[in-house]
């Protein structure tokens, strides 16, 4: 058993916690936020230089085959610099959706493209007013000629405004399958909006989109296993990143507490407080653990046991997020509201990370079934 | 539930232990353990299941190899402890086998070594700690129990509190004050005494449950051989300090913990709520008992790291403090979720789930106070 990292995990790791640390300060991050596009092209071409966006490309595609622990890695040490561009949606959703469900033509071509950092993906799977049910899909996909016309709406398709490709998920005869969109598709209509964490998403609406025979991913099998599979894998990264979001507001609260002083002596010397940020620590820690739950099990699972290590994982992530979040602001103080200052921006993206891939009440509910079974 | 992937070599292990555990672990043994509320098992019951792990060389893993340790890596320890929790197996008592012990090993001369550490595996020796009094609970370096030098010996006076097991041990390991210069600490000196010695006497505390499971002891004029003392005059917080991050953080509790959660789903299915359908399928009730499972799940990967790191020859350090509050704060809510399912059978003061919340209620007082261990964390792991 090895709860440790390995010597590739520790070179992913340093790769992105020095590019985290030197490469995208908040200040720049700020200023994404604020401009016209959305995200930064050239750490986009970053992330593919360093191939962040092939690690869980098999390396018969010419990706670096990672396993799903590097990518927990790569993500976790990602964590303080909240980046904008779509890596997850590209790196994570859509590669493990093409990856579980496409015809090795189909894979050969489409992951030629991310690797070489060229396509950005938007994963559209969700539907409006159905919160986080994969399988509730009205949207259709109905045969035309030797293609397809697809009509429906898909809610809150995060990076849809900084892609070049949709995945979507649409009933076709009987299987629920996945189709690839151009963004620019006539019949494609965004809502474009900034998420709470300052990312670009949108609500979709598909009014008749045809698309070529090559649009559907796979035979004709049904999508959903592969759909389920990819959401655990992206569930695990955020679980990743969320921990790693709480480290860092445990290390700037810490050193506030240390600072800043009150009565004549700094805040860390009054018990409640110390205790409060105890109970932070002990929030982060399980956290820790829940990772390393993750680590140690999630590449040889099988789906009933990945589905549980995921759902514990994202209860934990979840409910520790929520704590070391609002004690963060809490003991901060004043400037702990401001959006002058980090802390508040952590706050958010473990709200954005709350808001997605499930909710505690889902996964709790996912792990009571699957205890029935 | 979450269950560790194992490589061929572990599954081999853990056949290897269930073999044992289907061999020598009798009826009798599982239905004691079944029925213990308290926060020890009854020595009658684990004077027969320490024996039988002795025989088997299993009854201290975590001992150095030379000591008697089986030199298992962290994952067969916990395969060792799930299995055995699985089976119903009795808990092994620690104050002799984890606390008492890791001091003698890491402070101990070669004859204390020599004399003492068999005498636990043979379960010759019964070991209880001295370590709160009336005056000194979570102000534990102010204890004024003291040991005054006579010739050879030590004449110790005062009294220890909430002594577990006492009655039924033969020997104590106490914090005794050998000198009132500097500060609190320096003054204190750790003492092995024989519950035989004339002067000792022995008064029980009864439990919110009703149990005998705790004692005051009164030193009055009892005489100690120093040879007795472990590591040097004045040095004892040094050993009181390493014993209690063994005493938090050497366990292993979340299997334990698994198998409790297991028996809530099963009460829960019993139970009919008053919609007529069994509490099981009550949404409120599934996310609670789900949640708990959560926290297990958490909880066991904790202590994977921590059993990793004393595989590697550390102590527990600080860390230690992280897995007390979390194993007794688990073990509260899992106690309180089973009573709420029992709903008015609660009100019988008896059978096991009752005894045993209450009992859980002196988990996050006892081995420092979790506010005490909430400290520790603030000061040593986060340096405020």
């Amino acid at each position: 058993m090895n709860l440790t990292l390995t010597p590739d995990q520790e070179l992913i790791r340093d790769g992105a916690e020095r590019f985290a640390a030197q490469d995208y300060s908040f200040a720049h991050r700020r200023s994404i936020r604020n401009g016209p596009e959305g995200f930064d092209a050239a750490a986009w071409r970053h992330y593919a230089r360093m191939g962040w966006l092939s690690l869980g490309v098999p390396e018969r595609f010419g990706g670096l085959g990672g396993t799903h622990a590097d990518r927990l890695v790569l993500h976790h040490a990602l964590a303080g610099a909240m980046l904008l561009e779509p890596l997850l949606s590209t790196a994570v959703w859509a590669v493990e959706l093409i990856k579980q469900s496409a015809t090795e033509a189909q894979q050969a071509a489409h992951f030629a493209q991310i690797a070489a950092g060229e396509i950005r993906w938007a994963c559209a799977l969700l539907e409006p007013r159905r919160r986080f049910e994969l399988g509730a899909v009205a949207t259709t996909a109905t045969p035309d000629g030797d293609g397809w016309v697809i009509s429906g709406a898909k809610h809150a398709v995060l990076h849809l405004p900084v892609a070049d490709r949709i995945l979507v998920s649409a009933q076709a005869g009987g299987a629920l399958r996945l189709f690839v969109l151009p963004a620019a598709a006539p019949g494609v209509v965004t809502d474009p909006f900034l998420t709470v964490d300052g990312q670009r998403a949108a609500h979709l609406t598909l009014n008749q989109v045809r698309v070529g025979a090559q649009a559907a991913l796979g035979e004709g099998a049904d999508a959903l296993t592969a759909i389920e599979c990819a959401a655990d894998i992206a569930t695990a990264a955020l679980c990743a990143e969320g921990w790693g979001t709480m480290q860092r507001m445990l290390a700037i609260t810490t050193e506030y507490l240390r600072t800043r002083r009150q009565f004549g002596e700094p805040l860390g010397r009054f018990q409640a407080l110390q205790h409060r940020l105890a109970d932070m620590y002990l929030a982060e820690q399980r956290s820790d653990s829940a990772v390393a739950m993750l680590r140690y099990g999630l590449d040889e699972a099988d789906p009933t046991q990945r589905q549980r290590l995921v759902s514990a994982a994202k209860v934990q992530i979840d409910k520790s997020g929520k704590y070391v979040a609002q004690q963060a602001v809490q003991l901060h103080g004043g400037i702990g509201i401001t959006d002058e200052y980090i802390i508040g921006h952590y706050f958010k993206r473990l709200m954005a990370i709350a808001a997605q891939c499930g909710d505690p009440a889902y996964h709790l509910d996912r792990l009571a079934r699957l205890r029935d079974a | 539930m979450i269950e560790l992937r194992l490589q061929p070599r572990e599954l081999a292990f853990r056949d290897e232990v269930r073999a044992f555990l289907a061999r020598e672990l009798t009826t009798d043994l599982v239905a004691a353990a079944a029925r213990e509320t308290g926060i020890f098992v009854e020595r009658a019951v684990s004077t027969v299941w320490h024996a039988k792990l002795a025989a088997r060389g299993w009854l201290v893993p975590s001992w150095p190899v030379e000591f008697g340790g089986t030199g298992w890596t962290p994952v067969q320890r916990y395969i060792f402890e799930s299995e055995c929790a699985a089976a119903g197996a009795p808990g092994v008592i620690p104050s002799g086998i984890g606390m008492v012990a890791p001091v003698i090993i890491r402070f101990g001369t070669d004859a204390q070594k020599n004399f003492y550490l068999p005498r636990i595996v043979s379960g010759e020796d019964y070991w209880c700690q001295g370590y709160s009094e009336p005056g000194s609970g979570s102000d534990l370096a102010s204890l004024k129990t003291r040991a005054v030098a006579d010739g050879a010996d030590y004449i110790v006076d005062g009294s220890k509190i909430w002594t577990t097991h006492a009655h039924l041990a033969n020997r104590i390991f106490c914090l005794v004050r050998t000198s009132h210069a500097g500060k609190p600490q320096q003054g204190i000196s750790f003492l092995l005494i024989d519950l035989a010695t004339p002067g000792i006497r022995i008064a029980p505390i009864i439990s919110l449950a009703g149990d005998h499971e705790v004692n005051q002891i009164f030193f009055d004029a009892v005489r100690v051989p120093q040879a007795n003392r472990v590591g040097a005059e004045g040095e004892g917080w040094t050993c009181a300090k390493y014993l209690l991050e063994f005493e938090r953080g050497g366990n292993v509790a979340a299997p334990r913990l698994q198998r409790a959660v297991r028996e809530l789903w099963r009460v829960a299915g019993e139970q009919i709520d008053e919609h007529g359908m069994p509490l099981a399928e009550d949404p409120a009730v599934r996310r609670r008992i789900a949640e708990l499972e959560v926290d297990v799940a958490a909880l066991t990967f904790s202590e994977l790291r921590m059993v990793s790191r004393l595989a590697g020859g550390s102590s527990p350090g600080s860390e230690a403090s992280v897995l007390k509050i979390e194993v007794s704060e688990l073990k509260q809510r899992i106690t309180e979720c089973a009573v709420s399912l029992l709903g008015p059978a609660a009100l019988v003061f008896g059978g096991t789930v009752v005894p045993t919340y209450l009992n859980s209620r002196a988990a996050s007082i006892y081995g420092g106070s979790n506010e005490i261990q909430r400290n520790l964390i603030a000061r040593t792991l986060l340096g405020l």
